[in-house]
């Protein structure tokens, strides 16, 4: 069987700008052979980058915590896998990812080439910084587990979801 | 009580249990095409799992790579205890708000 090669350019800006998630770039490449056209793989691709930038949870942050999810959670041939174990950690206050680590990049350089005796005004300005977000994530943590499940914001919260009581609620209700 | 589904997440939610052990997204996006006579666009489908998965509704796993899909992974959606519970609760009342609807009795008698 002869493969067609997918838009590269469709595959590289779904890539930098769409969902960090290999299974959707798997199924559009899918799609793509199995006849669909070029024009339908542009505009999926682009619909799901702006979907992406649309998600609530890509709103600006100067410092974005997650989840912390082990990266090695093999079960059998399949992965374990969760949105937030795809997620990277925002440090730049840019909704795309990748994109404002340059300017702290050059500010560092700036600072270190121009007035290196500042850095210690640097330094303590980003201990304060983070020691401010790990209050403002524990605050907001805390308020999540008060909220109904659907209003649960996915970032900064538990994982609420309670399978075995959601699986004895559903036997309970067979039984009535 | 769960909060109630959208008609979008409820076909997902369908299409994923209709999919049992092999409900990946173009499995998905295929079965809303064919049974809800609708288009979808992939990365809505994605973007509506992502959301049924934070709030523990699906639960997902990725495969192993295959050639057809230059060597990306599939990601397999399974329907959780809470998610089949949101989707009984979900037609339960759906079905409440049918009966007794005049108009609709007219049609069918």
């Amino acid at each position: 069987m002869r493969h067609r090669t997918p838009p590269r350019l469709a595959v590289a800006f779904l890539n930098r700008f769409g969902p960090n998630d290999d299974g959707l770039v798997g199924d559009l490449i899918e799609e793509f052979e199995a006849g669909r056209s070029r024009l339908w793989f542009w505009k999926q691709a682009v619909l799901a980058a702006f979907g992406e930038t649309l998600r609530p949870d890509r709103e600006i942050r100067p410092l974005r915590l997650v989840e912390d999810h082990h990266p090695l959670g093999f079960v059998g041939s399949r992965v374990k896998a969760t949105p937030a174990a795809r997620r990277t950690v925002n440090l730049t206050a840019s909704p795309l990812a990748g994109i404002g680590g340059l300017g702290l990049a050059t500010l560092a350089l700036l600072i270190t080439w121009i007035v290196p005796e500042v850095w210690w005004i640097a330094g303590a300005s980003m201990l304060a910084g983070a020691a401010a977000g790990i209050v403002f994530v524990a605050a907001n943590r805390r308020r999540a587990d008060t909220r109904p499940w659907m209003e649960t914001p996915s970032l900064l919260s538990r994982n609420t979801v309670d399978e075995d009581q959601a699986a004895s609620e559903i036997t309970a209700d067979h039984r009535q | 009580m769960l909060r109630l589904l959208t008609d979008f997440e409820l076909m997902i939610l369908l299409a994923t249990l209709r999919g049992r052990d092999d409900a990946y997204g173009v499995r998905i996006a295929r079965e809303i095409e064919r049974t809800g006579r609708r288009r979808v666009l992939l990365g809505a489908v994605y973007t509506a799992l992502d959301r049924l998965e934070r709030n523990g509704l699906v639960t997902s796993s990725v495969g192993d790579p295959t050639p057809e899909r230059g060597g990306r992974a599939k990601r397999f959606f399974r329907v959780t205890p809470r998610g089949l519970r949101a989707v009984k609760e979900t037609q339960q009342a759906l079905v409440a708000l049918w009966t007794d609807v005049p108009q609709l009795k007219e049609r069918t008698s």
